[in-house]
C-alpha cells in the first residue's frame, strides 16, 4: 500500500500537483510509522517528500512572479467591504487582487480574496459586513487568505474564528490539511498552524463537528485536536478553558472583548464544575504526521 | 468537583444554619460558607503561566462525562463546649463544661449545569446528610447526657443561580428531622424553603471576603404538649393549670409550635496561608421570629463568631481546628438566653465518584 502511495505521489508531483502529492506521501509515511526510520521504503518516501516540498516552493515562487508580471491589481476604491477592520494594533497588511494596504487601519474594508499578513507584535480583528456574524482575529506573525464568506486559509500563525449563526458550515485550510466545521448553533474556535502543516483546533463555543477528508470528530467547548496532514485527526483532549481565557492573547490582547465573552466565562464555569482532575501538563506542537507534544508544566516554586 | 462540593456545602450549610437547633450549632463550621467559582477561581492559574502566547496555555484536564456528579463526605469531630446544655448560667440545669463527638455522613448529587442566557448558570443539586452527636463520650456526667444524644437527618435540594459579578442566588428546600436515637423518638419534622444571596469579593492579596444574606420559613411538625408529656395524669394537671389561666393547651402548644421566619446575615474572610492551609474568621447573625401558638411574636437573636483553621492533607483528606462563640438573646423572658464557647478538631474525607 505504501509502495503504491509512493508511486502515486511521484506521479502527482510530475504533473505539478504538489499539494496532493505531499498529502499522499504523508499518508504513506503514516502507514510506515511503526517501522524503523532506516527502513528502505520509508527512506525513499521521506526523500520523495523532501523533493516534492522543494518543488512546491519553487513552483509557488514561479507562479507568483508570473502573476505579478501579468496581473493588474484593482484600485482600492473598488475593494468591496466584505469584512471591516474592527480592532487593530501594530502593522497588518492586506494584499492580493486589489492594490496592497501596507498598514491596515480601523474600519478599512477587507474584501474576499485578500491575504492578510499580521506582523510580529501586531493583531487584527475582522468582522463580516454587513451581517457581522463572522469574527476573525489573528496576531503575531500570521497569514490568512479570505477565500470566501465561509472559507479561510491559514498559511501560518494563529487565528480565532467566531460565527454567530445557526446551521453554518465553515472551511479552514492549512498548508497540509483542510477542515470543514459544521455547527447547528453559533460557534467559536482557536486555530494554530502546526509545524507539520496540520491545524491545532480548540473549540471555545458550541458543539462543532470537524471533517477532514473522510474523517470526522466532534468537539465541545474546551476540547482540542490536531487535524493531521494527509487526513484524519489526533485524539482529542480537554484543556482548561479558564486558563485559556486568561492566557490566550487572541482573547485578551484586544481592547474590546469578544462578543461571546460572557458565554465563554459560563462555559469555563461549567467545565470547572465537571473537572475531575487537572494535570500539570500542557499541549504543545505537532511536528510529525502522527502525534503531538505534551509538555510538563514547570512549577513556579523554587 | 471541589468547587461543586463547596457549592453544596455552602448552600446546605446556609439552609441548615437558618433552621438549626441550638444544640446543633457546633456542626456548622465556617468552612460551610466557602465560596464557589468566583473570580478567585482563576487565582492559582496564573502561578503556572510563564507568559501569555497567542493561543494560550492549554492545560490538560479530565472532565466528567455524565450529567450526574455524586460525591460522598464523611466528617468526624470532637468538640469542647462551655455550655453543653445551652442553658442560662443562672439555670439549675446549667452545666459548665462538656464534650461531644460528632459523625456526619453526607451524599451530594449534582444534576448538571444549565446555562440561562449568557450570564446565568444553574447548578441544581440534591443532598442527604446524617449527623450523629454523642454527648459526653468520656462520661464525666455518667449516663446523664445520653438523653441528649441525637441524630439529625437532612434532605436538601438547592438551585443556585450563579450570577455575574460573583453573586450567587440560591433557592433551596430542606427537610430536617432530629431523632433521639436512644429511644427512637423523632423530635420533630421541619420543612424549610429558603432563599439566599451571596457575594464573593476577591481581594488583591488573594484573600476572599464573602457576604451573604438569606431568609427562610420553617414549617414544623412536632409533638403536642400531651404527646410530649406522655403521662396522662400529669398532663391533666398541666391542662387544668393552663385552663385556669385562660390558655388552651392545643392552641398554646400546637404541633407546629416551632414554625418561624428566619433571617440571617453572614460575613466570612478566607485567608489562604499556603496551598494547603487556610484560615477563615466569620460572623453570623440570625433572627428567628416564631409564628404559632404560645411562641407567636417571640423573637430570638443568635450571634456566632467563629474561626476555622483548615489543612488540606490531600484531595481526599482534610483536617481543621474550629472555634465558635455563640450567644443567644430573646425578647421572651421565659426563653433561656445563653452563651457558649465551642472548640474542636475535625477530620474530613471527601470522595467524588
Amino acid at each position: 500500500m505504501a509502495e503504491r502511495f509512493l508511486g502515486e505521489g511521484v506521479s502527482l508531483a510530475d504533473r505539478g500537483e504538489f499539494a496532493e502529492s505531499v498529502k499522499i506521501l504523508n499518508r504513506a509515511l503514516g502507514i510506515l510509522r511503526e517501522f524503523p526510520s532506516s527502513h528502505p521504503l520509508r527512506v525513499r518516501i521521506e526523500k520523495q517528500l523532501r523533493i516534492t516540498k522543494g518543488k512546491s516552493v519553487v513552483s509557488r515562487y514561479e507562479n507568483r512572479s508570473f502573476r505579478n508580471k501579468d496581473s493588474e491589481l484593482l484600485p482600492l476604491k473598488n475593494e468591496s467591504k466584505d469584512y471591516l477592520v474592527a480592532q487593530i494594533f501594530g502593522k497588518v497588511s492586506s494584499r492580493k487582487v486589489w492594490l496592497p494596504r501596507e498598514n491596515l487601519e480601523f474600519n478599512n474594508p477587507v474584501a474576499l480574496g485578500r491575504r492578510i499578513t499580521v506582523f510580529p507584535n501586531a493583531g487584527v480583528e475582522l468582522v463580516s459586513n454587513p451581517t457581522k456574524h463572522t469574527v476573525i482575529r489573528s496576531l503575531n506573525a500570521s497569514s490568512i487568505d479570505l477565500i470566501s464568506s465561509n472559507e479561510i486559509s491559514l498559511h501560518s500563525g494563529f487565528s480565532l474564528l467566531g460565527v454567530y449563526k445557526n446551521d453554518h458550515k465553515f472551511t479552514v485550510g492549512a498548508p497540509q490539511t483542510s477542515i470543514s466545521i459544521n455547527a447547528d448553533t453559533p460557534f467559536a474556535c482557536l486555530f494554530e498552524v502546526a509545524t507539520n502543516g496540520g491545524l491545532k483546533s480548540i473549540a471555545l463555543l458550541g458543539k462543532i463537528t470537524l471533517t477532514n477528508e473522510e474523517h470526522e470528530i466532534e468537539l465541545l467547548p474546551g476540547e482540542l485536536c490536531f487535524a493531521m496532514p494527509g487526513g484524519g485527526f489526533s485524539r482529542k483532549m480537554s484543556v482548561e478553558l479558564s486558563t485559556l481565557m486568561v492566557t490566550s492573547r487572541l482573547i485578551t490582547s484586544f481592547g474590546k472583548p469578544l462578543p461571546f465573552m460572557n458565554k465563554l466565562k459560563q462555559q469555563a464555569m461549567m467545565q470547572a464544575l465537571r473537572t475531575r482532575k487537572r494535570y500539570r501538563t500542557v499541549v504543545g506542537d505537532a511536528k510529525n504526521g502522527t502525534d503531538f507534544e505534551v509538555k510538563v508544566l514547570e512549577s513556579s516554586k523554587p | 468537583m471541589h468547587y461543586f462540593y463547596s457549592l453544596i456545602s455552602f448552600f446546605l450549610g446556609t439552609a441548615f444554619f437558618l433552621n438549626a437547633q441550638d444544640n446543633a450549632s457546633a456542626n456548622i463550621t465556617p468552612s460551610d460558607t466557602e465560596a464557589f467559582l468566583d473570580t478567585s477561581f482563576f487565582g492559582d492559574i496564573l502561578e503556572n503561566v510563564q507568559e501569555q502566547d497567542a493561543m494560550g496555555t492549554q492545560r490538560i484536564i479530565d472532565t466528567e462525562e455524565s450529567v450526574f456528579s455524586p460525591s460522598l463526605s464523611l466528617t468526624t469531630s470532637y468538640n469542647y463546649s462551655s455550655n453543653p446544655l445551652k442553658a442560662e448560667d443562672s439555670s439549675p440545669s446549667s452545666l459548665n463544661d462538656g464534650f461531644s463527638a460528632n459523625l456526619n455522613l453526607a451524599f451530594n448529587l449534582g444534576v448538571g449545569e444549565y446555562p440561562l442566557g449568557d450570564n446565568i448558570l444553574l447548578t441544581p443539586a440534591f443532598s442527604l446528610m446524617q449527623m450523629r452527636t454523642y454527648n459526653d463520650p468520656a462520661k464525666d456526667f455518667g449516663n446523664d447526657m445520653q438523653a441528649f444524644d441525637v441524630d439529625v437527618q437532612v434532605f436538601g435540594f438547592s438551585v443556585p443561580f450563579v450570577l455575574p459579578d460573583d453573586f450567587t442566588l440560591s433557592l433551596g428546600h430542606t427537610y430536617v428531622r432530629p431523632i433521639a436515637f436512644r429511644n427512637d423518638n423523632v423530635i420533630n419534622y421541619t420543612n424549610t424553603p429558603s432563599v439566599s444571596l451571596a457575594k464573593n469579593i476577591p481581594l488583591d492579596n488573594g484573600d476572599i471576603l464573602t457576604l451573604s444574606v438569606g431568609g427562610s420559613y420553617s414549617f414544623s411538625e412536632g409533638d403536642t404538649l400531651e404527646e410530649a408529656i406522655a403521662d396522662p395524669v400529669y398532663y391533666q394537671f398541666i391542662e387544668a393549670v393552663m385552663q385556669s389561666s385562660g390558655l388552651d393547651p392545643l392552641t398554646a402548644q400546637p404541633s407546629n409550635l416551632q414554625d418561624s421566619w428566619s433571617h440571617m446575615v453572614n460575613i466570612a474572610y478566607l485567608k489562604p496561608i499556603s496551598e494547603q492551609i487556610s484560615i477563615m474568621p466569620s460572623y453570623a447573625f440570625s433572627r428567628i421570629q416564631y409564628s404559632k401558638g404560645a411562641n407567636t411574636g417571640r423573637q430570638d437573636y443568635v450571634h456566632n463568631l467563629g474561626v476555622n483553621l483548615s489543612y488540606s492533607f490531600s484531595e481526599l483528606v482534610n483536617f481543621s481546628l474550629l472555634s465558635n462563640y455563640t450567644w443567644k438573646l430573646s425578647d421572651d423572658p421565659s426563653v433561656q438566653e445563653y452563651e457558649d464557647f465551642i472548640g474542636g478538631i475535625v477530620a474530613g474525607f471527601n470522595y467524588s465518584f
